[in-house]
């Protein structure tokens, strides 16, 4: 279901090159090819846009970001924080580097665009754009669908380093509040239950 | 059975059901079931008389071996929550640390008896 929304999702746009600028592909103009089991992909056509198009893509931006800008900028921080995410907009060469990021922050929804940053940068969708004669692009998206499944049968269990290092440090601090108590038992299992069951709520996989 | 041996019963009855909760529970209900057992160790120690000042502050009651226990098996149920295998591990641990910790506590489990003014 979620690799079916992240579809539609880029069928809506994210397969082109600054989303609205550069001639936003229709949902039919991509081919899709089976790589594998678990792997497909999707091939489109664009081209820069013209400077008329550019600039009706960023008054179009202009207008999503005075609605609420407050979720704008979220929506910039979050392509800026993903560095693959980054890396597939300069691949437009040609390009306004910030233009790409103001129309991508405009084009979609706060919550898609974080499971889209996420998935890119955990390797579940990876782009390829080639440059092609008289200012067209090709780009390649392809979707491996493994990722997304496996992450769910591991529950809690820290998926990246950094999720190990912040369950490190609760253990640590876990044990060394609790292990104080060690005095009077009852009190260290109580202290020891109430971190565990307040752990419940921490998702150490944030930072992966 | 002896008092000793009922208060550290309840003790590891009361460990395994953490796991068990910590493990198994979704968000909000393990904050309600998490509560009730927090209680049910104050009230255990409290039924039993240990809430003892001078036996404390002395060190007689210190048990560190089923405190790193718990603390080690609570954590790994954490880990567990939500994982495939959490059906059959979190039971086993909650069964080990419920077994260890009874069967520690029978040889080296602290109990100082109640004098008057504490319970049982």
């Amino acid at each position: 279901m979620f690799t079916a929304g992240i579809g539609v999702l880029l069928l809506a746009g994210l397969m082109a090159p600054t989303a609205a600028t550069a001639a936003v592909p229709k949902a039919d103009a991509g081919v899709v090819k089976q790589i594998d089991a678990d792997t497909k992909s999707l091939t489109t056509m664009s081209r820069i846009p013209t400077e008329a198009q550019r600039l009706e893509g960023m008054k179009a931006a202009q207008a999503v970001e005075a609605a609420d800008p407050q979720g704008f900028a979220e929506r910039v921080a979050l392509i800026r924080a993903s560095s693959k995410t980054m890396a597939y907009l300069k691949s437009f060469k040609g390009l306004d580097l910030n233009e790409q990021v103001v129309i991508l922050a405009s084009a979609m929804p706060t919550d898609a665009l974080t499971g889209f940053t996420q998935l890119v940068q955990a390797g579940g969708i990876e782009f390829k754009v080639t440059a092609l004669r008289n200012s067209w692009f090709r780009s390649e998206m392809i979707v491996h669908e493994q990722p997304l499944i496996q992450p769910q049968d591991l529950g809690s269990l820290p998926r990246c380093p950094s999720a190990w290092a912040a369950f490190w440090a609760w253990f640590a601090v876990n044990a060394a509040t609790c292990g104080a108590f060690a005095p009077f038992p009852v009190a260290a299992f109580a202290c020891a239950a109430g971190f565990a069951v307040g752990g419940a709520i921490i998702d150490f996989n944030r930072g992966c | 059975m002896s008092n000793k041996s009922r208060y550290w019963f309840t003790l590891s009855v009361l460990l395994a059901a953490v796991v068990i909760t910590v493990g198994f529970a979704p968000v909000p209900l393990i904050f309600v079931l998490g509560g009730l057992l927090i209680v049910g160790f104050i009230a255990a120690g409290m039924l039993y008389g240990q809430f003892q000042k001078d036996a404390i502050r002395s060190g007689a009651l210190t048990a560190v071996f089923p405190v790193i226990a718990a603390i080690v098996a609570f954590n790994l149920a954490l880990l567990l929550r939500g994982n495939a295998w959490a059906g059959i591990l979190v039971p086993v641990l909650a069964a080990a640390l419920f077994v260890s910790c009874f069967l520690w506590s029978r040889k080296h489990g602290p109990y100082v008896p109640p004098t008057s003014g504490t319970a049982a």
